[in-house]
């Protein structure tokens, strides 16, 4: 990193837009949440126009007490000396909240530039802001920007610029005089090592009765004694605690700056309130929920839908019998690279390896880009219109009805992008035991990976029937899941305490910019295009070679070349012998065939491998030769919908891919958590698939030792579940950040 | 085997390796940029930073502990 750079950090509370910026002005594509939370760690990059200005995005925070980890990373980052000059974001439309961390930034002594954003949504409530006066209260120059719509950045930036070279002069606001002259007082108190503008911000911190503070100036006893006794004369003469008066203080400061600066607009209800009376009704917030992500995933992968239709025309056309554009005739991509195989006079290991295994599976992964794409673009619009952020919102009342936190919901919403993040937002909730419950059930939901599987199970059940409900059901199975697992898991003394509080402010509702809408979908679509061409090939060459050699009369090698080996030589392969050594795991599930084995074991390298596996094993053994769609071939390989649906619902839930199992253990900062929570989830979708397997077979008069032993898990279940929670489980618990730092670090 | 079979061999065996060695290097997902948790362009040098390949690592290691 070059000396001569001027390093700028943006600060500010969380879901102020300051990612928003941060792509703006750096050209990143760094995610955009519109829920608090999102950023749980800084991200640098530099400037797009000036290489020279390297820009820290901070995670969002209420206060420099550091309460919660992302909250002591921004403390931490902006202490350290580091930033040259400190942006910071300021939500307009919600100055009054957001001017209490503002002020606690101006008062570190570091240069401070104030970007007041969604200047546009200001301009629409008809509100006035007087930036001037408010620069001038605040002591810091004040620029409105809206970094949605791209206006004022540059302004920004060039007194970002100008305010780094006044380092170490800026003014301050005052507190009431009884608190200012004990502040000056606790100035004298410090440290000469204390440069004289930090003084303020140290001497406002050791009121407070912060301990990082006092550890980091290294305060002698004699004078940490003198400070407190200032500090408790104080509270007896204010009749209030020291963190009380300090805010109460702040709030002051903050009234009076918005008294000077703030020309509000008749009060009418906005267009968001108007919305939000319906979409956050205590009665109708979570039915519409339910309708909104049925017509989601109905419109992505319901049978003759948008998405459907899409990846039809792709397997059918591009990696099926070929397709005619403009009166020509194109081949397929297999049937391309078939004919140049045997024109170029490649044997039939060759011919197996490229068509069988690279082309079959990578194909058949990216047959479902279309679906993944439509998906995407309507995942994205809720989350960037606002409505994703309500779903949080109302599931928090639904949560805590059961003894859970709303902030378990958040990583849940990351997740149906991709379980490695989702595991991430967990650090975002203090409650040690909170946290690791959302880390162990956060990975139920579908993620973009999952959806392959979910597409491939609704054309295997259903075909081209009109059941438009399928496929809704499994991203709902995972979100019941979640909130059985919860439920079920806090009434265990390993989970037991109260929840975590949920605070967070609800976004207005805007129709999102089209450039970062964009930016959501083919960030997710172009991960999926990457993972099919890396990691889904090394996978797919691995399980042709496990499925093409093997032992046959004592001798190992290439299994279609030798000599009298029956149709079906595949059974005499490696990937044979070890799926089959454990499918009798699954046998009550209804799919103990070792195909159906290793589709699930390879799906624990990537989900994408269990599609990717299918085709595959179907390829080699020509089972679209006699079923001409995937999904018929793939329905044909279990003996009941009941075993297919098994099938998909332990793949849904269980155990994720080892991307998100090493971010789970990296999360749990411990071995023996980790393995709780892959066996918890490795069990839990065991058991749901034998429920749905057993109980089909019910349904059909089919009855087994198996049937009492789904019927046993069943009441288990609803007796965990119906139970009142034990009087212990509600016992306040040691707020913990320890681990969670731990975790960050 | 023919000479045709032994180029396209080679191919499909450098694109391999050189797939293996991308996941040795930034883990097999590649999409965590969403978690603000990775720029999306790790390096070897980032690699410590990347709690997924972090975690696979520990895990490597705990299983392999004791194993000669």
């Amino acid at each position: 990193m070059a000396a001569s750079q001027l390093h700028v950090a943006l600060a500010g509370n969380p879901n102020c837009g300051k990612t928003t910026l941060f792509n703006l002005i750096t050209g990143q594509n760094g995610y955009v949440g519109n829920w608090p939370g999102v950023t749980v760690e800084k991200k640098e990059a530099t400037l797009t126009r000036d290489k020279s200005v390297r820009i820290t995005d901070l995670p969002g925070i209420y206060s420099l007490s550091p309460y919660s980890p992302e909250e002591r990373v921004s403390r931490d980052y902006l202490m350290s000396g580091e930033p040259d000059v400190v942006i910071q974001v300021i939500d307009a439309t919600n100055l009054e909240r957001n001017l209490y961390l503002a002020l606690q930034v101006v008062e570190t002594g570091l240069p401070v530039v104030a970007a007041l954003n969604m200047a546009d949504l200001v301009e629409k409530s008809g509100d006035k802001i007087d930036t001037a006066a408010l620069s001038k209260s605040l002591g810091c120059p004040v620029v409105m920007i809206s970094a949605l719509r791209n206006t004022g950045v540059d302004e920004l930036i060039a007194e970002a610029k100008r305010a780094a070279a006044t380092k170490g002069n800026v003014p301050r606001h005052t507190f009431d005089s009884a608190i200012e002259d004990v502040l000056s007082k606790i100035e004298t108190l410090l440290p000469s090592s204390v440069s004289a503008e930090k003084r303020l911000y140290y001497a406002v911190k050791l009121f407070e009765r912060d301990e990082d503070a006092a550890r980091l100036i290294n305060l002698t006893k004699d004078n940490a004694a003198k400070v407190e006794q200032l500090i408790a004369q104080c509270e007896a003469d204010c009749d209030d605690d020291a963190e009380s008066i300090i805010t109460g203080e702040r709030y002051a400061v903050i009234a009076h700056m918005i008294d000077g600066c703030l020309k509000r607009a008749p009060e009418r209800m906005s267009t968001s309130e108007k919305i939000d009376r319906i979409v956050t009704n205590r009665i109708l917030g979570l039915p519409i929920f339910i309708l909104v992500m049925w017509a989601v995933y109905a419109i992505a992968t319901g049978a003759n839908a948008f998405g459907t239709a899409g990846t039809d025309w792709v397997n059918d056309n591009l990696f099926g019998e070929g397709f005619e554009l403009f009166g020509q005739t194109f081949p397929s991509i297999p049937g391309a690279i078939e004919g140049w195989l045997v024109a170029a006079g490649a044997s039939d290991l060759v011919q197996s390896l490229v068509l069988d295994g690279i082309v079959a599976g990578v194909g058949a992964v990216l047959g479902f880009i279309p679906q993944m794409f439509v998906l995407f673009v309507l995942l994205s619009f809720l989350e960037d219109c606002g409505y994703m952020a309500r779903v949080a919102f109302v599931m928090d009342r639904v949560f805590r009805r059961f003894g859970l936190s709303g902030k378990s919901f958040i990583p849940m919403l990351v997740s149906t992008g991709c379980g490695v993040p989702g595991v991430l937002a967990t650090k975002t909730i203090e409650n040690e035991k909170d946290r690791r419950m959302t880390v162990m059930t956060t990975t139920f939901i579908p993620c973009g990976a999952k959806l392959p599987i979910i597409a491939l199970l609704m054309g295997a059940m259903v075909g081209d029937a009109e059941a438009a409900w399928i496929s809704p059901l499994f991203y709902f199975l995972g979100v019941i899941a979640v909130i059985a697992s919860g439920i079920m898991l806090k009434k265990t003394k390993l989970f037991a305490g109260r929840p975590t509080p949920f605070v967070m402010e609800l976004p207005s509702y805007h129709f999102p910019s089209i450039r970062s809408w964009w930016l959501h979908v083919w960030e997710r679509v172009s991960a999926y295009i990457k993972k099919a061409f890396t990691i889904i090939f090394a996978s797919t060459i691995v399980v042709w070679f496990l499925t093409n050699f093997g032992v046959y009369e004592g001798a190992f090698g290439f299994l279609p070349a030798m000599e009298g080996i029956p149709e079906e030589f595949t059974d005499y392969s490696v990937l044979a012998m070890v799926g089959g050594a454990i499918a009798f795991i699954f046998a009550p599930l209804g799919f103990d065939t070792w195909q159906a084995t290793a589709m699930s074991i390879t799906g624990l390298v990537a989900k994408e491998n269990v599609v990717a596996t299918a085709s595959s094993l179907l390829h080699i053994a020509d089972g679209t030769e006699t079923d001409p769609n995937l999904w018929a071939a793939f329905a044909g390989m279990f003996p009941t919908m009941g075993a297919i649906a098994a099938f998909g619902a332990f793949n849904l839930l269980c155990a994720p891919c080892f991307a998100a199992m090493g971010t789970i253990r990296a999360q749990m900062n411990s071995g023996k958590w980790t393995a709780i929570a892959i066996g918890y989830e490795c069990a839990f979708a065991w058991v749901v698939g034998l429920m749905i397997n057993q109980f089909y077979l019910l349904a059909t008069g089919v009855f087994s030792v198996w049937t009492v032993v789904a019927i046993a898990f069943a009441a288990a279940i609803v007796f965990q579940l119906v139970r009142p929670m034990p009087k212990w489980a509600w016992e306040d618990d040691k707020v913990s950040t320890s681990a969670a730092a731990g975790a960050v670090a | 085997m023919s000479l045709i079979d032994i180029v396209i061999l080679a191919v499909i065996a450098v694109a391999f390796v050189a797939v293996c060695i991308r996941i040795k290097r930034k883990g097999s997902c590649a999409d965590c940029a969403q978690g603000g948790a990775c720029g999306g362009h790790c390096s070897s040098a980032q690699r410590k930073s990347c709690p997924a390949c972090k975690g696979v690592d520990q895990v490597a290691e705990e299983l392999g502990r004791g194993v000669k």
